[in-house]
C-alpha cells in the first residue's frame, strides 16, 4: 500500500488533498440526495450497453432485403440500420437485454435528471454559491435530452421516422435562419441518406462527450464547493455534517450502483420497450395514430397538438406553427431554467453564500411557483398523448384537447394555490426526525469530531 | 464504535446474499451458453447484481463504523487583494499586448477571415440548397402519375369514392411528391373556376404531408371527405382545396394540377403551385 501510495504521490504530490477531499470527503445523508447518484449511475450503465450495441449496430440508411430470423419480417425491404437492429434484438445473443437495458436506463437517466432538478429547486440549492453548477446541470439536462432523441431516431424504424419529420419540421420553423438550421442538421430534407449516419456521430461520440465532461465538471464543483446540507443541529454555513467517503459512503454508494444497475437489468430483461420490430421499417407515407416519443419528450409532442393553429406573417415572410408551439416553448422553459438563480437574487436581493437547504414549506412563494411549472408540463405531457387518452376515455380527441387547453392555463395556477396554502400551513411546524442522519452531539466549525451514530 | 448488529444472523445474511450473487453469476453464464431468453438473462443479471449490492448493504450496516462527523466549510470566495491582484495583472498584460494596435487588427481581420472560411465549408455539410429544395418537388408537366408499385392510372379505371397514394413515374418513394389521388362525385367539389381546370372528372390530387409539421396526412374519412394526419390530428377538407378544418395546421395541402395523356392516363399538368409540407420563413417568397 505505502509503495504505491508513495509512488503516486512521488508523480503528483496529492496525498493531502487526496486525504481531505476524497477518502475523508464528508458526504450528508438524505434521501433526496440519492437522484443525482441515480443519475450518474444511469449514465454509466448508458456508457456499457451502449459500447457493447457499437460492436453491432450499422449507422446506415441504404437499403437490405431482410433475412434474418425474425419471421414476419423476412424479405422485407429496410434500411441497414433498422436490419441491424433487428439482429441486434433477435440473433445477437444477450443482445435484445442489452438494448432494452439501454433503452431503460436512458429513461430513467432523465426521470432522475428531473428529479434531481426538482430537489435543487424546492430547496433553494441554486443560491450563491452553486449558480455555476445550476447552469452546468441545465445543459446537461438538455445534452441528456439531446442524446435521447438521436438516440432513438437512428433506428429508422416507423416510429423515429416520424419525430425526424416532426423535429425538421420545428427546426425549419426558425424565422430567418430555419431553412440553414435544419438543412445544416439533417443534411437535407428529412428523410435522406445523411440524417442516419450524422445522427450517429451526435449520439455516440459528440454528446456522450459533452455529457462526460459536464458530469466531470458538475462533480469537480461539488467537490470544490462541498455538499448542501438540510437544516438540522450542527449544520450550518461553516459547517458540513455526514459520513466520511472512505469507508462507509463508497461501500454506502457502491451497492447503491450495484442495485440501480439490478433494477435496469431486471427491466431489461422483463419489461419490453420500443419493440421496433412491432412498427416496421420507415418507408415514405407512413405513420401510425397513438405513436408518441419517450416521455420526456411528450411535452414538446403536447405543445405542437395543444397550440392553437397560429401563425405569423412578417413582411410576407412566414413564422408557422411549429415555431410557437415548440421551438419558442423550449426556449422560453430552458431560457427560464438558466435565469432563475438570477432572477431570483435580482428579487431577493439575497446575495449571501447559503450552505443550509431551505425546507419547502418555509418559502411558500418558491413552492407554488415550482408547483406551477411541474402542473404546467404535466399538462403538456398528457397533451402528448391526447389520442391515446381518447380512446381510453371513450371520447373524440378534439374536445380533449379543448380540455387540457384550458387546464395547460388553469391548473398551474391552482396547483400554486393548493402548494402555497398547504406550504403556509405546514410552515413552523417541527421538522420531522427522519431529516438527515440524525443530530450530531456537536456543533461549532472548528475541529471535525466524531460520534458513532445509533 | 461499529454501529453493528453483529450476530450470526446478520452474517449468515451477508454472506448467504453473495453466496446468491455467486450462483447467479454462474446461471447467467450457463443460461448465455445454453441462449436462455432475454428475461432469463436479465433475471440472472439482476439477481446477481441485487444480491452484491444487498450483501454490501448488509455487511455496510453491520461492520462499518458509521460516524457522524462535522467538518469545517471554509469560505470558497478569495480575499478582495487577491482578485484585484488577478485583475491588474490580466490588464497589464493585455495593455502590453494591446499597444502593438496594428498587429491586433491584423489578428482580427484573421480571426474574420477565418470565420468566413468556416462558415463556407458549413454549406458542404448542409447539402441542397435549402430554398430549391423546399420549394421543389419531382412532379413537372407531362410527368404520370404511378402507385408505389409503379403502375399509370387510367383516369376513368379508377372508381368513385376510392384513394391511392401516387407518385412522380421514376420518383417512387420521393417524400417531398407523395401525393394522394381521390376520387369523389364532380358536381360535390367546391373549388373556384381555375382549381376546377386542375381536377380531371371529380379526380383530385393533393400533396400528402401534412402542412403542420410534415407527417403524411395519411387517414382518409370518406364520410366526411376529409384527410387526417394521425401525428397532431390536422385535418382537410378535400372538397374545398384541402382546407385544414382541425387541429394545429393552416394552411390547405397544396393541390396537384391533374391532366389527361394520349393513352388515357393521368399525368400532372405542373409542379404544386405552393411548397409541400411545414411552413419556414420564406415559404411565400
Amino acid at each position: 500500500m505505502m509503495r504505491l501510495l508513495r509512488w503516486i504521490d512521488g508523480q503528483l504530490g496529492l496525498s493531502r488533498l487526496a486525504r481531505k477531499e476524497v477518502v475523508g470527503k464528508i458526504f450528508p445523508d438524505h434521501w433526496t440526495f440519492m437522484f443525482g447518484e441515480i443519475a450518474l449511475y444511469s449514465f454509466v450503465v448508458l456508457v456499457l450497453t451502449g459500447i457493447f450495441l457499437v460492436f453491432f449496430f450499422k449507422p446506415s440508411a441504404e437499403t437490405v432485403t431482410y433475412g434474418g430470423s425474425y419471421a414476419p419480417l423476412a424479405g422485407v425491404p429496410m434500411s441497414q440500420a433498422y436490419r441491424s437492429l433487428l439482429d441486434i434484438s433477435f440473433d445477437v445473443r444477450g443482445g435484445l437485454l442489452i438494448r432494452q437495458m439501454h433503452h431503460w436506463a436512458c429513461d430513467v437517466f432523465l426521470a432522475a435528471i428531473i428529479l434531481h432538478l426538482c430537489r435543487l429547486f424546492f430547496t433553494g440549492a441554486y443560491r450563491r454559491p452553486r449558480q455555476i453548477n445550476w447552469l452546468v446541470g441545465a445543459t446537461l439536462l438538455i445534452m441528456a435530452v439531446t442524446n435521447g432523441f438521436t438516440g432513438y431516431s437512428i433506428g429508422d424504424d416507423l416510429l423515429s421516422g416520424t419525430g425526424l419529420r416532426i423535429a425538421f419540421a420545428s427546426a425549419l420553423s426558425l424565422p430567418l435562419i430555419g431553412e440553414f438550421l435544419a438543412f445544416l442538421i439533417f443534411g437535407g430534407n428529412v428523410p435522406n441518406p445523411a440524417v442516419i449516419p450524422r445522427l450517429y456521430a451526435l449520439h455516440i461520440f459528440l454528446v456522450p462527450a459533452l455529457i462526460a465532461a459536464l458530469l466531470a465538471t458538475h462533480l469537480g464543483v461539488l467537490v470544490r464547493q462541498k455538499h448542501t446540507n438540510y437544516p438540522g443541529p450542527g449544520r450550518s454555513d461553516t459547517a458540513i455534517v455526514g459520513s466520511r467517503f472512505w469507508p462507509a459512503y463508497a461501500v454506502k454508494t457502491s451497492s447503491f450502483f450495484l442495485f440501480v444497475t439490478a433494477i435496469l437489468a431486471a427491466l431489461g430483461g422483463f419489461v419490453q420497450i420500443n419493440p421496433v420490430w412491432l412498427y416496421g421499417p420507415y418507408f415514405t407515407g407512413a405513420a401510425t395514430t397513438a405513436a408518441h416519443p419517450d416521455w420526456y419528450f411528450s411535452w414538446l409532442e403536447g405543445g405542437l397538438r395543444l397550440m392553437p393553429n397560429w401563425h405569423a406573417t412578417i413582411y410576407g415572410y412566414l413564422i408557422p406553427q411549429p415555431f410557437f408551439a415548440a421551438v419558442l416553448v423550449s426556449l422560453v422553459s430552458f431560457g427560464i431554467l438558466y435565469a432563475w438563480p438570477f432572477v431570483v437574487e435580482k428579487v431577493t436581493l439575497d446575495l449571501d453564500v447559503h450552505h443550509v437547504l431551505g425546507r419547502p414549506r418555509e418559502h411558500p412563494v418558491r413552492t407554488a411557483i415550482g408547483t406551477a411549472v411541474l402542473a404546467f408540463f404535466f399538462v403538456l405531457t398528457l397533451g402528448g398523448i391526447d389520442d391515446t387518452l381518447a380512446l381510453i376515455f371513450g371520447g373524440r380527441v378534439s374536445p380533449l384537447r379543448d380540455i387540457l387547453r384550458g387546464l395547460a392555463l388553469g391548473f398551474p395556477l391552482f396547483a400554486a394555490g393548493v402548494a402555497y396554502l398547504v406550504a403556509k400551513r405546514l410552515s413552523g411546524r417541527p421538522l420531522p426526525s427522519d431529516l438527515g442522519s440524525g443530530p450530531p452531539d456537536h456543533t461549532g466549525p472548528d475541529e471535525p469530531r466524531t460520534r458513532a451514530s445509533d | 464504535m461499529a454501529a453493528g448488529k453483529d450476530s450470526p444472523a446478520t452474517r449468515a445474511l451477508a454472506f448467504g446474499l453473495l453466496l446468491i450473487a455467486i450462483a447467479a453469476a454462474i446461471a447467467l453464464a450457463v443460461a448465455y451458453w445454453r441462449d436462455a431468453g432475454t428475461p432469463v438473462l436479465g433475471g440472472l443479471l439482476a439477481l446477481a447484481l441485487a444480491s452484491v449490492a444487498g450483501g454490501l448493504a448488509v455487511w455496510s450496516r453491520a461492520y462499518i463504523p458509521h460516524e457522524i462527523v462535522t467538518g469545517p466549510r471554509e469560505p470558497i470566495a478569495s480575499p478582495e487583494e487577491e482578485i484585484e491582484a488577478l485583475s491588474s495583472d490580466i490588464v497589464r498584460g493585455a495593455n502590453s499586448v494591446g499597444r502593438r494596435r496594428f498587429l491586433l487588427a491584423g489578428l482580427l481581420a484573421f480571426t474574420g477571415a477565418a470565420g468566413a472560411a468556416f462558415v463556407s465549408l458549413l454549406r458542404s455539410v448542409m447539402g441542397p440548397s435549402p430554398q430549391w429544395t423546399l420549394t421543389h418537388t419531382s412532379w413537372a408537366g407531362g410527368v404520370r402519375l404511378v402507385r408505389r408499385d409503379g403502375s399509370p392510372i387510367e383516369a376513368d379505371k379508377m372508381p368513385e369514392d376510392s384513394i391511392v397514394t401516387v407518385f412522380p413515374e421514376g420518383h417512387i418513394g420521393d417524400m417531398a411528391s407523395e401525393t394522394v389521388l381521390l376520387r369523389v362525385k364532380p358536381g360535390i367539389l367546391k373549388l373556384p373556376p381555375e382549381r376546377m381546370a386542375w381536377t380531371v372528372n371529380g379526380l383530385v390530387a393533393y400533396s400528402r404531408i401534412c402542412t403542420h409539421a410534415g407527417c403524411p396526412a395519411s387517414q382518409y374519412y370518406d364520410t366526411q371527405h376529409v384527410l387526417a394526419c394521425p401525428c397532431h390530428q390536422s385535418t382537410f377538407d378535400i372538397l374545398d382545396g384541402g382546407r385544414p378544418t382541425g387541429g394545429p395546421a393552416d394552411r390547405p395541402l397544396p393541390q396537384l394540377p391533374l391532366g389527361v395523356d394520349d393513352t388515357g392516363h393521368l399525368i400532372a399538368l405542373g409542379d404544386f403551385p405552393t411548397p409541400v409540407g411545414p411552413g419556414f420563413w420564406s415559404w411565400s417568397r
